[in-house]
């Protein structure tokens, strides 16, 4: 492989972004921190509100949502409200390449921290507004968390059973869909900046992040003029969850997606003297008309259940993926320190965590020349004011010394 | 506040070869061509991208260039049939290389190595090429070419079996969640990262996305919370430690309204407005504990007084005072009625020869000077062989109808 240039270590070294992202899209600023930017974070006094959002250690109080988000960063505390720290991250925001905000629009404008304030005064200054519904427009004022920009997006209206209440998918996930998608801008942006030396704001709705996240839901409107709601179950005779000695497991293995996995379980069940299973070989099995009858669900429903029943979930995962039907275990999250391919990649990370060893997700993204940073510090809150602060001072110093020289 | 738009588009100049099928590769290389990358999509009319024979198609009439699931997803690309299986096609494969920036496929293991179109082999040919596979599970390993699709992974990664009711009934999510933002989200994130560091240095690499993996970030306050308190986390359900009134509550003619009051202020001005109910005047819910507290008793109450109501002049009326408050929006809605995904222009109609007039999804950033957006209508199976083969890479006319008729196209 050609080397044009010094080695990095991780993709983004030496990028300096100015992190002042919520809960609402702080993976942003993670995925950027991971992959070796500078990030650092600006905290209210007396801390990030996020140092206390669930779920909790039990041992000591720490916000695990907070130590995901934020490890590898650095912490300053500003005061926003007062006009010496607006002058410090006007300084701090001098020195950066990028900033990430989530604040409501206007409100830092009306602070004279706004973008206006620095596009022309910062060279390639890329600036990421990430609001619940965009910057400007009608419901740009409005408030959101996850569970209203969820139903706002169009995704609570799928997830849920359809005689209940819709339902909000678990674990805060709006904040990964709109991370991704405002780091994906934001690098774009960067990359422009790097190619021409043009700054610009990107700005990211999370509404719009969610609308982006409808599967075909949009287009089943658009092109057929059918609204998607919740439904129920999969109603295609092996397809759906079935009982197993200590869970359960999830096969899709119906005639409508990918029959040869209908064709593959019946042989499975065959092969294993599952009661019944010779029956699943009359033709009729492959009728449309009657797969779809309440009696034939029922009834190879409960020929599938029989062989389920008698093994693991691990077991019949492996069963059913060694003979070709698509299979996934029901997991909750134990489970997935069981797991033997996570295990045999060697993906989780272990680190200490206040005396005790947190384990951490490995990384979501494998890259061969600059790999992610691994969990590392977990900075307290202003634990580095002092530090940076100082480095800005004395790169000041050297910069007037330089251009009186 | 933003300048007019001034320039190209970001990723004009970046051309993609692209090999990835289905839901999730495709729409990591869609952003990228709708903000001026130029993707070369590869199929064969033997095995073309799945998601061609999937509904919905236009007018509801199948064919393979009528999905509109494929069309959204293919938006801005070119595309291309070449039967792999063929010398020829894989030396064509072999003579694009050298202008593609980048190589993106989601086969299992293995599959493209077999061509002779693996990392080393492109490597070769393009010494900084950034090359990006997406297999399900990793590249090695005993589960490694177990297959599945976003709705196994949901299950797999635990995101199915902890979308519950508070009750503990299990829902999961109703689509192929990690298909349409999360994992071509953290494939886009990886590949601006490393074209930022092909800038600086020189160098291109490989890019693994295990698609469990990638899913799996999604859960990861949860997977430190059982490292450290060995439990599972409870089923919230449309519940929250944090705020109270806090869910979704039935409204006029079938429709939802999300509401979540989370301090005092907010509860105030709903209060306000439900003034002539007695829980809204209730001093045990005046402070944020003692509705935590009673955030059961509450809920109902709180719907019996918005179930008559109009869903959204509740959701006006309610955010014109501050309170986080917002109808359980469907497909209709967001295309026809919702005025800031409009002022936004998410939904841009593109002409298709077959489909006619159709919708695709914008990327939901706007980036002020730069702002790209589906330019193109989706490719029809191998529409553009001609352009790629005889216009790029200057294969004769001849030539071209030999292979064609040696099944290189096929």
């Amino acid at each position: 492989m050609s080397a044009q240039g010094p080695l990095t270590s991780t993709a983004l070294r030496g990028i300096r972004v100015i992190d002042l992202t919520d809960r609402s899209c702080v993976y942003a600023t993670k995925m950027l921190a991971d992959l070796g930017a500078e990030v650092i974070r600006v905290e209210p006094p007396g801390g990030d509100p996020m140092r206390s959002q669930p779920p909790l250690d039990d041992a000591t109080g720490a916000s695990l949502f907070h130590a995901f988000m934020n490890v590898n960063k650095q912490s300053v505390i500003l005061d926003l409200e007062n006009p010496d720290d607006r002058e410090r991250l006007r300084r701090l925001i001098g020195s950066a390449q990028i900033v990430v905000e989530s604040f409501r629009p206007g409100h830092l404008d009306r602070l004279g921290l706004g973008y206006r304030t620095f596009e022309d005064k910062v060279p390639g200054l890329v600036w990421t507004s990430v609001t619940a519904f965009g910057s400007e427009g009608p419901y740009a004022g409005w408030s959101a968390d996850d569970l209203v920009i969820q139903a706002m997006g169009g995704l609570m209206t799928l997830t849920g059973l359809p005689e209940r209440a819709p339902l909000r998918l678990f674990g805060e996930q709006t904040c990964y869909i709109a991370g991704l998608h405002a780091a994906s801008g934001t690098l774009m942006a960067y990359w422009h900046a790097l190619m021409t030396g043009e700054g610009q704001h990107v700005d990211v709705s999370i509404q719009e992040c969610v609308a982006h996240t409808l599967e075909n839901a949009i287009q089943f409107y658009t092109a057929e003029g059918v609204v998607r709601g919740r439904t129920k179950g999969r109603a295609d005779p092996g397809a759906g969850v079935f009982p197993c000695s200590d869970g359960e497991i999830f096969l899709m293995a119906g005639l409508s997606m990918i029959s040869s996995s209908w064709h593959n379980l019946v042989a499975l069940l065959n092969a294993t003297d599952t009661s019944g299973a010779k029956d699943l070989l009359d033709p009729k099995w492959i009728d449309p008309a009657w797969r779809k009858t309440q009696e034939a669900r029922d009834i190879a429903n409960e020929i599938i259940a029989r062989f389920t029943s008698t093994r693991t979930k691990n077991q019949i995962y492996d069963l059913t993926q060694q003979n070709r039907i698509l299979s996934a275990p029901m997991n909750k999250v134990g489970d997935l320190f069981e797991n033997a391919q996570l295990k045999f990649l060697n993906w989780f990370v272990d680190q200490p965590f206040d005396r005790r060893t947190a384990t951490w997700p490995g990384p979501p993204i494998r890259l061969s020349e600059t790999p992610r940073l691994s969990p590392g510090r977990i900075a307290k809150a202003g634990e580095d004011t002092d530090a940076i602060f100082a480095a800005l001072s004395r790169s000041a110093v050297r910069s007037a010394t330089e251009s009186v020289a | 506040m933003n300048k007019a738009a001034t320039a190209a588009l970001p990723m004009a100049g970046i051309r993609v070869l692209d090999f990835s099928w289905g839901g999730a590769g495709p729409f990591a290389t869609k952003a990228l061509a709708d903000y001026g990358a130029e993707v070369i999509k590869v199929e064969t009319s033997t095995h073309y991208d799945f998601p061609r024979t999937m509904a919905p198609y236009a007018n509801k009439e199948k064919g393979i260039n009528r999905s509109a699931y494929f069309s959204n997803r293919n938006s801005s690309k070119l595309g291309v049939t070449l039967n792999l299986k063929s010398k020829d096609a894989v030396a064509i494969v072999k003579r694009l290389v050298p202008s593609c920036d980048l190589v993106v496929n989601n086969f299992r293991a293995g599959v493209l190595e077999r061509a002779g179109l693996g990392y080393q082999d492109v490597a070769e040919l393009r010494p900084d090429v950034i090359y990006v596979s997406m297999p399900l599970q990793g590249s090695g390993g005993p589960q490694a070419n177990y297959s599945g699709v976003g709705h196994t992974l949901n299950v797999l990664a635990g995101i199915y079996g902890m979308t519950a009711y508070d009750d503990g009934s299990v829902a999961g999510p109703g689509t192929n969640f990690p298909d349409h933002s999360v994992n071509p989200g953290h494939a886009l994130v990886a590949i601006m990262a490393a074209l930022v560091h092909r800038k600086r240095t020189g160098r291109g690499q490989y890019i693994e996305v295990s698609q469990l993996e990638s899913t799996l970030n999604l859960l990861g306050p949860s997977i430190l919370a059982y490292s450290l308190n060995r439990a599972n986390p409870a089923s919230e359900g449309n519940t929250s430690p944090e705020a109270a009134p806090y869910g979704v509550f039935p409204c006029a003619d079938g429709e939802w309204i999300a509401i979540s009051v989370s301090d005092d202020s907010q509860w105030q001005a709903l209060a306000a407005m439900a003034g002539g109910e007695a829980w809204a005047r209730d001093a045990r819910f005046a402070g944020q504990a003692g509705r935590q507290a009673a955030s059961a008793e509450l809920a109902p109450l709180v719907a019996g007084w918005t179930k008559t109501r109009d869903a959204f002049e509740l959701m006006r009326a309610l955010q014109g005072k501050g309170v986080p408050a917002g109808v359980v929006q469907n497909a209709k809605h967001l295309v026809d009625a919702d005025p800031q995904l409009a002022h936004r222009g998410h939904f841009v109609t593109l002409e298709h020869s077959e489909m006619g007039p159709t919708v695709y999804n914008n990327a939901p950033y706007r980036l002020s000077r730069t702002p790209g957006q589906p330019r193109r209508a989706a490719p029809l199976l191998g529409q553009h062989n001609n352009i790629v083969f005889n216009g790029m890479l200057g294969i004769s006319e001849d030539d071209l109808k030999q292979m064609e008729a040696a099944g290189t196209f096929k």
